[in-house]
This record gives C-alpha cells, structure tokens and sequence, in this order.
C-alpha cells in the first residue's frame, strides 16, 4: 500500500484533474483498506466486495448524477458524478487486487503490473495536457495495422491468462514464481517495445510527413478499408475502455475526448513532447480538462452558460483547410481525399483532431497519387504532436478547394455499421472523429482551436445580426453521404473556388429580410475557402495588407439577416431545390423524434418551416449536453447515437441531428461551417475570429430569403467558455488589416516553406521495432506450444540411447503441467516418491531414466517397458488430476519452464 | 547385473534383520552402521546415555561370525574410556612371561572385530590418537612393532554432547577418520513403547533363526561393492564440485578434505546397494552428504548449522546432476 501512495505520488503531476486525483487517493485507499481488512474477512468476501462496488459504480453514479443534478445543476453533477465513479471503481480495483495478492502469492506479479500500468498509462497518455487511455498502445496498433480493439483484447486476454497461469501454478504444490518472473517482465517488455516503437514511428512520422507515402502498406493500403476499420477499430475499442462501461477507464471516456481535443493545433508537426505546452493547459478538473481540449478544438465552446454564444465551429477551417486542399485538391475524385482523411483521423481515436491536419498537410505536398496512402500515415500516427497550433499551417497551398468531394465513396461508412450506433453512442461518440469534412474543420480547428486569431473581419458599415452572432459561412454541408452531410456541389452560395479573382455565390435573390453588407477578410491562417457574413453573394481578392501577418485578404459582399427568426414566420420552404435537402439516414427515429417534438405545437404552426425548425433546435438545445470531449466519428450515425444517446456532444453532433430531424419534418436543411463570433468580439468596426469560434449549425431554406440559420443553444455545457478577446490584439490586427488596398492580389502563394527533417529512418525503426517485438511475442507462444508438443511424441521416435532421456522429459512434462514438477535442489527420486501419489509409475520410468544417466553402460532399458511406464504415468495422472486441472496445463506455456 | 551383488545385498538384509531384532526404533541409525560397516568407515554416535548405543553395537558383534578360526580375535570388544586411561590399555602391550623367560604381546581391546569406543572424549589426546591411528591404518604399533589389525576392524565410537566437563573434545583432524558422525534422536514414541512390549525379547537378543553373517561375508561384499557398483564421471564431478563449494563458501571457515572425498565414494556405492541399485544417483549424495561432512567442517562465525550450510552448498551441485539425466549440463 506504500506502493500505492508511491504510485501516486509519482503520478500526480500529470493528474491535474480532479477526478485522477481522486482514482489515485481512492486506490491508495483501496490498498489500505484491503490491508486492514485482511485479518478480519475471509478472502471470498472481502474480492466479492471489491467486485461489487465495481459493479456497482456505474449505478451510484447514475444516482448522484440524478440527485445533484436536481440541487445543483446539470455540470455539477456530471463532476460529481463522475469523481464518484472513479474513485469508487479505483479503490475496488486497489482493494481487490490487494486481497488477492494478500492470499496468493502470485497475484503479487499482477499487482504489481497493474500498479505499473497505473503509473505508465497517464504518463504514456500524456498528450498536450490531456490525456485519458493509452494512447500510445491504439496508436501502436494502428500503426501496425492492428485494430486497436483485437490489441486490447489480446492483451486482455493475455492478462486473464496469465493470471490462470499464475493461480494453476499455485494450485498444486508452490507458487511457481520462476513462470512469473519470466513471463511477466517478457509480456511487459514486449508491451513497451510495442508501444515504446509505436510512439516513437508516430512522431517521427508526424515530423517528417512528406515521407509518409513510404509506409503506403500500413494502415489502410486502401483508402476504403483502412479507413473504415480504424474508425470502427475506435469505435469498438472505446467501449471496451469506455467511460460508460468503464470501469476503471470510464474516467477517461470523457477524458478522452478532450484529449483529441486539444491536439488541434495542426500547425507545425512538433514532436509530442513540444506538443504538451499545449496539453499543460489546464486539464482542470476532468471535465475541466476537457475543455481545455475542447476549447482548443472546439472553438465552440460554448460557454457554459450561454446559449447565446453561437459556437462557433467552422472556423476551424482555416486549419482545415489543408486538409480539404488535399482532399479536394489531390483526389478530386473527392471520395478519396474524404476516405483518407477519415482514415488518418480514425487511426488516432482520440485524438482525432490534431493529427489530421498533419496529415493533411504533408498529402497536399505530395503528389496527389501517393496521398491515400500518406494521408492515412500520418494522421494515423497522430500521436501526437499536434504542437500548439497557433502557428498558422505553413503547409499547402489552399489548393482548389474546388471540388467539393462529392461522393466519397469510400469514405462512406459501410452500411453494416448502423445497427450499433444507438447503444454505443456515447462511448463511439468519442471515438475519433472520421473523415468527415466536418470533423476535419475541427480538428484543423483544433489546430487552431485555441484562441488564436485566425482572421479579422473589417466591417464597412454598421450592422449587428439578429442573433447577437456573427455566423460567417463558409461551407455547406448538404449531401447525405452514409450518416454524415457532405459538401456538394448543389450549394452554389459558398465560395468553392481558388482563392483568387472574383466569386459571385449564385443563389436566388432574397425577396426581404435581407440587407447588404460590404466588408473586408484578412485572413492570419491559411484558408481553404473564402467565407463572410452569412449570405455572402460575392467575393474579390485583394492585396495582403501586411504579408508578415496575413496569409490572404479579401472583400466579401453579404446580404445579411435583419430581423430574428420571429419575422421568418409563415413563410413556406417549398424550394427544396433538390430531392438531397431531404434526405436523412433511414432511421425510424427521427420521424419518431420530430413528431415528439413537433407535438406540443398548435397544428397551424406544423407546417411553418421556420416553427419546425426552431422547436427543432430548441428540443436538442434544451436536453443536450455541450461536450467537446465526444468525438464526431463518421462511420456510424453519430447524429443518432446523440440524438437517442446521452445527447452529448458538440456542434457537429447537434447540427447533423437537427438537420435529420428537419428533413424528417420535410423542411430542407442543411449543415453551413464557418465561424460563429459573438457579437460581444466586434470591436468597432472590426470582429475578430479566433480559431475556437469554428462552428457548425443547421440551416433551412425559407423561400424568399435563402438559407437561414437556425442554430442549436445548449443549456448545459461541460466546457468552458472561452478566454476574452484580447482588446490589443483586435485594435492591432484590424489596422492592419485596414491597410489593405483594393489592388488585385498576387498569384497564388507558391508551396509553402516547410522545414526539412534529416531523414532518419526513426518512424521505420520505430515500427520495426513494435513488429519485432510483436512477432517475438507470437513467436515465443508459438515455439513454447510447439515445444510442448514436440516433446510429447518425441520418445515414440527417439533413438533406444535417448529413449530413456526423452521419455523421462515427455513424463516431466506431463507432471510440470499439472504442478508436479522437481523443485530446485531436490533428487530425481525424492521427486518420484513426492508424486507417486499421483503417478506411481513415474518412480520407475525415473529409476530407468536415471540409471541410463548415471548406471553402468549396459543395455539401456526395454523400448516398449519405457514408453509402456510413460503412457503409465500419464493415464495416472488422467486419473488422480481433475480435468480442469489438467486443461490449464495443457494451456500452460510455462510448463516447459519448470521441467528440471 | 546384479548377480555379483546379490551376496552383498544379502549381507544387508541378514545384517538388517538381526539388528532391526535387537535394536527396537532405531532404523535409520542401524542403516547407517550398516553402511559404514560395508563402506570400511567408522561411527561416531553423538547420543545420551541409555540410548541403545551399547546395545547397537553388541548386537553388531553379535550379528557377526568370526570364521577366521586362525586367530584369537573376538567379534565385539567395548572399551569405557576415562581420562586415566593409556595407549597401551587399549592397543595391549608386552609384557614378560616368567616361565619361557620371553616377553610376548597380550592383545588389548583393539584387536576384534567391532570395537564399541565408549564416551571417547572423555580420555586423553594421546589415547584418542592411538586408538584414531588404529582406525585409519587398522594397524597398531607397540614397542616397534607393527601388528595388523583384522581387515574387518569397525569402531563405533560415542560420545555425549551435553556433559562435557572434563572431556577431551575431538579436533576436527580426528573426527575427519569417522565416516560417520550420527546425531542419533529420541526414537518414536510407538517404538519406545512397543520396545517395553518386548522387552523380554530385546533381553534374550536377535533370535537365532535370524542367520548371522560371517567375517569372510563382509570383507567380500565391500570388495564386490567397491567392484561392481558403478559411479558415474558425472558424481565424482558432482563430488569435486561440492568439495569446492564447500571450500569457497563464505560461511565455511574450512571445507571438506580431500581424505572425506575418499571415505565418501564407497559409503555412495553402498548405499547405492542398500537401496537395490547398481549405480550411484545424486539421491545417494543427498542423503549421505550432510552425514559425511558435517562434522568435518569448520563454520564461519555466525553461519547457520552445518546441514544447512551443506544444503545450501549442494544445492546447484545436486540440481545440476539432476538435470543431466535430461541431457543437459
């Protein structure tokens, strides 16, 4: 127990959270108290005990989150809650594992592993301050190709073994420790090396993206493939740790996602380590942590609070914008750029963000040819770095952000993938995200998803929206691809052409509602498209005002909302300008949904488009939960693993449901990105965007004035709300941007200048290594079950002078399995009279053994006598051995160990 | 194989048998003096008064036959050691008969067969050598003159270690000549009590149908066994090896001479026999190692007892002569 409060001593740093604080205090805990306890209750009660109140956990958190939820508010309770959980679950573990040890020798080893694991695992997932399961071991497996989910089984599976082992070995006579000592530092070490290699690839991988294409093998060779197992791989995997389920995990569950999160910053690949600054923000308490991710990516916090701050998502763009350049750019068979991407991000699970932009990046770079398989790479090996982003991506050339990917065929989630997504929402909520272009947004976002500016807007006249919130659009999304909405070429009202020259949005004249308004974007961060107030009609380039600080200027022309949705009423959405406004993902639940919504409202009002909608947004706002944790994955319907789940998530999840739900109710919609401002940031004339106002929202087309946004303000949020506008910087960043003249811009910037990392081999040795030491793991079982089986038909073949040798080892063998094996130091015949109770014919075969050894030279012993005393032996020991017993011997690898 | 060991098992038997008769719980210790008998050692038995030492070794004269009719030794002779004692109370000594006008050699108790050396720590050093000088030459010297000893001559030597006021403690050079040093413990209550039983016939000795065994029987069998029971290269490493570690053990002050390694080999091969085996096994070192070299080592200060210090230092020398049986080294 000394051991546990070492542990978590030397853990606590990396547990900035509240809620790790307390898994470490109530595992010391645990220890203690199963160490007091151990004299006063027998064995059986106090591990039923320990594995109750882990069962048990799940239950008590649901009931203090019911409670204080009724006292003290929604955030509160979900804390609470979740310290409750995990400090229960923990100190049943410590106390369970305890016990054990107490009363078996040989769960000592196993304690001490999980003590080991318990240290390893926060430091090994310790990613730009947030950090939740191991990381490292999912990214390792993806990187070798494995699904993260058959890694944690193995490894489950190889721990229950082991423990097996352990308690076979014990059973008959002594605890074995020789087994214990050997297999459990080889299984640990191989676990290292796995996850020691598969970091290291990941960095180097991150670092030197370009290379990427190299390791095309790995992850996905096809894009499709590759793609869609990761994501599943996350999906499934995270359950198993899931917080819901979790057990000791659970915490993490939540955690996680934030630790995506804050990734983000795509920019510049640092190596992990560099990346923590980031991560040292806050983790906060454990929700708290998140936010910190969230922030970061999330843009859209939205503040706890206030529903009014539109989240804004889209912002994220700019960082996204690599991505989309490759994706777009690169494969224009859109589809792909889509399927890598999902494919980097997957692999990451977690921390689906960052990673992508890396990948992203180094894709746009490279031939198009090789970026299926790079992209998938690097994202895969997310691991981490993703180094603050605030430096703007330095990489790709907005390329043409022209073709929107229209089908990403791959990308597509395979249709199997549906029935799950209800149960498991949540926990597959955070999986990583997937390749939707949404996500991407955000994990760029992420990557500027700190508060960094990444654009100034200079208004040319005065205006303040409706809302209260700036929303500059700067995609839509509105083609139904699997579960998720994809840009199409339908919407012609955002801009998807190269950044240069002139852009007239074409899309139907409003008839009223709408006034006009001119201004000027200056862009800090890369961007893949122009955006602008909402409804822009037109966009010109213009000069870079200050190329120190701005990648792209810009005018926008914009007829932008005057009156809140109250004067949208009674207007009708008969445009539906193409069957794909309606579609949704057939699930019966959403019609289910919308008329549950829509049943409050008088029957006059169920046609209104525009009451639809916002009784819509207003049904998801009031029961969802803002979470920036949960990860948007794209394989199964995560709109509906919200909806009908936890109601967790962020903007992405929000506005893909209410768009569901809108189309159920027959009124066209669709996803618009870009960012969401608060009108509080509009300094003057001047609104500055910062990289965690991305957003993502719904929007319904009402006829006579276009698209509108209806946006979803959730009432309870778990993130918190981002840090001020810095008063300075705004002033600072919007003369600069006024110095802007209206001259043509110059060409397209050429490639941007990107740092060369001398080519070590590291990612490659890397992954050697973790396959080395995986196929060393599978060889080692292999050549144990072999070596048993050799040895058990060898006498039937051996010579007549190793007859006598081999027969005694095959006899050996058969007793080591069921425990009886010579210990150290004790004479051949002392070992036959100790088992002559359970195989009496063994003393003679050993007599002959021996005397072949040790005798006189003459005739070795009868062939038929020898193997006539082995079957002996064996059919004994059928006889005097329960069969379990013997199963477990069969099973044991060790076995061969401890013939001596 | 065995055939020419079958008159040496057969001595075994008859021997056991006899003093089993005689001798009520006291089996492990009368293997053991059987086996020295065989093995041409001596015994010494630590033990406290009244613990059938006496018995134990009457009942070995007894068990024997001297066949040899040309002499003029007897089977059993006892002596009672006291500090007064001198060399020539035991070896014999010259003395002049008046009426050939010549001196000739009366026979001291030296001269038989099995000799019961009671209490030997309780006599001087220079009585102790004569008769140490006996065992290990079976030869004594007397006025110049060297006189043979029977080949067969066995001491069983006693000594108490408790009462060892005025005692003469052996050196560990003179308890090096007992193959043997026997801790001999309180026997099993069933067998004190069934001893009480018989006490009658403990009284009247073994019966006579148990056959005795003749002189020319023992000296044959140790020859035959020495011959014929085989001992592999691999003990005599094993032996080699344990005499080292015994040497560089930090907890022994002096290991194992080179003279217990001689006296060992034989006590190996007959207890091989004893066991109905025609070869040594690392078995017969186990069991006969800690009863051969116990009392020939020296511990370092603050060692644990010499059996577990032997035990740890035989440990890998026994596990490694185990494993060669699976063919590895």
């Amino acid at each position: 127990m000394l051991a546990a409060l070492a542990a978590w001593a030397l853990t606590w740093w990396v547990l900035r959270g509240t809620v790790w604080f307390t898994a470490g205090a109530a595992a010391a805990a645990g220890s203690l108290a199963a160490d007091g306890a151990a004299s006063r209750l027998r064995q059986r009660v106090a591990v039923g005990a320990a594995f109750a109140a882990l069962l048990a956990a799940p239950l008590v958190r649901a009931v203090v989150a019911f409670f204080v939820a009724v006292v003290m508010g929604a955030t509160a309770a979900l804390w609470l809650s979740e310290l409750v959980f995990v400090g229960l679950a923990a100190f049943a573990v410590a106390a369970g594992l305890r016990t054990l040890a107490l009363h078996h020798p040989a769960w000592r080893g196993v304690e001490v592993a999980a003590m080991g694991a318990a240290i390893a695992s926060p430091v090994l997932s310790h990613r730009d301050g947030a950090w939740a399961r191991p990381l490292a071991l999912s990214d390792a497996a993806i990187q070798a190709g494995l699904d993260p989910l058959h890694v944690l089984v193995g490894l489950g599976v190889l721990a229950g073994f082991g423990a097996v082992v352990l308690l076979a070995a014990e059973r008959t006579e002594r605890p074995e420790r020789a087994a214990a000592l050997v297999l459990v530092p080889a299984a640990v070490l191989a676990l290292l090396l796995m996850i020691v290699g598969g970091s290291v690839a990941a960095l180097v991988e991150q670092v030197r993206s370009p290379d990427a294409s190299t390791e095309t093998d790995e992850p996905g060779a096809s894009g499709d493939e590759g793609g869609q197992d990761p994501s599943k791989a996350d999906g499934k995997a995270r359950p198993a740790q899931g917080e819901g389920d979790g057990v000791a995990d659970a915490p993490d569950g939540p955690g996680n996602g934030g630790a995506s999160p804050d990734r983000p910053d795509g920019a510049p690949p640092m190596p992990a380590g560099a990346g923590k600054p980031p991560g040292d923000r806050p983790e906060g308490e454990e929700r708290g942590e998140r936010p910190d991710g969230g922030a970061a990516d999330g843009a859209d916090e939205r503040p706890a609070g206030g529903g009014g701050d539109p989240p804004p998502a889209g912002g994220e763009r700019p960082g996204e914008e690599p991505a989309g350049d490759k994706a777009a750019g690169d494969k224009p068979p859109g589809g792909d750029g889509d399927g890598d991407k999902s494919l980097g991000e997957k692999p990451e699970g977690d921390q689906p963000a960052g990673d992508r932009p890396h990948g992203d990046k180094p894709a746009g770079e490279e031939p198009p040819a090789v970026d299926p398989p790079a992209d998938k790479p690097d994202g895969g090996q997310p691991a981490g770095d993703k180094p603050a982003g605030d430096k703007p991506p330095p990489r790709d050339p907005p390329a043409d952000k022209g073709d929107p990917p229209p089908s990403p065929d791959d990308a597509q989630p395979p249709p199997d993938a549906q029935g799950d997504p209800p149960p498991n929402a949540d926990t597959d909520a955070q999986g990583s995200a997937g390749g939707d272009p949404l996500e991407q947004l955000f994990e760029n976002g992420k990557s500027s998803g700190d508060p960094s500016p990444v654009a100034v807007v200079i208004l040319d006249d005065d205006y303040l929206p409706p809302g209260e919130t700036w929303y500059l659009r700067q995609d839509a999304l509105s083609e139904l691809v699997g579960y998720r909405l994809m840009p199409s070429g339908v919407d012609l009202d955002v801009p998807r052409g190269p950044m240069v020259g002139e852009e007239v949005a074409s899309s139907p004249e409003p008839d009223g509602e709408r006034t006009s308004l001119t201004g000027r974007v200056a862009a800090l961060v890369e961007q893949t498209a122009w955006f602008g107030p909402e409804a822009a009609v037109s966009y010109g380039a213009v000069n870079n005002p200050d190329r120190s600080r701005f990648v792209a200027a810009w005018t926008f022309s914009s007829l932008v909302p005057v009156g809140d949705a109250s004067t949208l009423f009674g207007r009708t959405s008969t445009a539906a300008i193409l069957p794909g406004y309606l579609q949704y993902p057939a699930d019966p639940r959403y019609a289910a949904k919308v008329a549950e919504l829509l049943a409050p409202m008088p029957a006059d009002l169920r046609a209104d488009p525009m009451a639809v909608a916002l009784s819509i947004t207003h049904g998801i706002g009031v029961d969802m939960v803002y979470d920036k944790g949960v990860v948007f994955q794209p394989d199964t319907d995560q709109a509906a693993s919200f909806l009908f789940g936890g109601m967790r998530g962020y903007c992405v999840h929000a506005a893909h449901a209410a768009v569901y739900l809108m189309r159920a109710a027959g009124v066209p919609a669709r996803i618009g990105t870009g960012y969401a401002v608060p009108g509080t940031s509009l300094r003057g004339s001047t609104l500055l965007v910062r990289g965690l106002e991305a957003h993502a929202w719904p929007e319904v087309w009402i006829d006579g004035v276009g698209w509108t946004i209806v946006d979803v303000h959730p009432e309870k949020s778990v993130t918190p709300p981002p840090p001020p506008v810095d008063e300075a910087l705004v002033r600072q960043l919007g003369e600069a941007a006024r110095e802007a003249t209206g001259e043509q811009p110059p060409p397209p910037p050429a490639t941007p200048w990107r740092p060369r990392m001398p080519r070590v081999p590291w990612a490659a040795i890397g992954r050697a290594l973790s396959t080395l030491a995986f196929w060393l793991v599978v060889a080692a079982v292999g050549g144990h079950y072999a070596a048993k089986a050799v040895r058990r038909v060898r006498p039937r073949v051996s010579s007549p002078d190793a007859l006598p040798r081999d027969a005694l080892i095959a006899a050996l063998d058969a007793l080591a399995e069921v425990g009886l094996s010579r210990e150290v130091g004790e004479t051949r015949e002392a070992h036959a009279r100790r088992v002559a109770a359970h195989a009496p014919a063994f003393a003679a075969l050993c007599a002959h053994a021996t005397r072949a050894a040790l005798g006189p030279g003459d005739a070795p012993p009868d062939r038929l006598l020898l193997l006539g005393l082995l079957d002996g032996v064996r059919a004994e020991l059928r006889a005097s051995v329960p069969w379990w017993r013997r199963l477990l011997g069969a099973l044991d690898l060790t076995s061969v160990w401890r013939v001596r | 194989m065995m055939n020419d060991l079958t008159l040496a098992q057969d001595v075994v038997r008859r021997l056991r048998a006899r003093l089993n008769a005689a001798v009520i719980g006291r089996e492990a210790v009368i293997d053991a003096v059987i086996l020295a008998l065989l093995a041409d050692g001596h015994v010494l038995l630590e033990d406290y008064p009244g613990s059938g030492k006496t018995t134990l070794a009457k009942a070995l004269g007894d068990a024997l036959i001297d066949d040899e009719t040309t002499d003029t030794l007897v089977a059993m002779r006892r002596i009672q050691f006291t500090p007064d004692l001198l060399p020539s109370d035991i070896t014999g000594t010259t003395i002049f008969e008046p009426e050939h006008q010549r001196f000739t050699f009366r026979q001291g108790p030296l001269f038989a067969l099995v000799l019961l050396a009671d209490e030997i720590n309780r006599t001087s050093p220079k009585v102790q050598s004569a008769l140490l000088e006996a065992m290990a030459e079976k030869q004594v010297t007397v006025d110049n003159e060297t006189r043979r000893l029977d080949e067969l001559f066995f001491v069983i030597a006693t000594q108490n270690p408790l009462d060892l006021a005025g005692t003469f403690p052996l050196p560990v050079a003179q308890l090096d000549r007992f193959l043997f040093k026997i801790r001999m413990v309180p026997i099993a209550r069933e067998a004190e009590r069934r001893l009480l039983d018989a006490l009658d016939e403990v009284k009247r000795g073994a019966p006579e149908s148990l056959s005795r065994v003749s002189r020319t029987d023992v000296v044959t069998a140790r020859r035959s066994i020495v011959e014929r029971v085989v001992v592999a290269p691999a003990i005599k490493d094993a032996l080699v090896d344990l005499a080292q570690a015994t040497r560089s053990s930090p907890l022994i002050h002096q290991g194992v001479s080179t003279r217990s390694l001689v006296q060992i080999v034989p006590a190996l091969q007959t207890r091989a026999l004893m066991e109905g085996r025609d070869h040594v096994t690392d078995e017969d070192l186990a069991a006969l190692s800690p009863l051969v070299f116990a009392h020939r080592i020296q511990l370092a200060p603050g060692a644990p007892s010499a059996d577990e210090v032997l035990r740890r230092c035989a440990q890998p020398v026994l596990d490694k002569l185990a494993r060669q049986a699976l063919g590895r080294r």
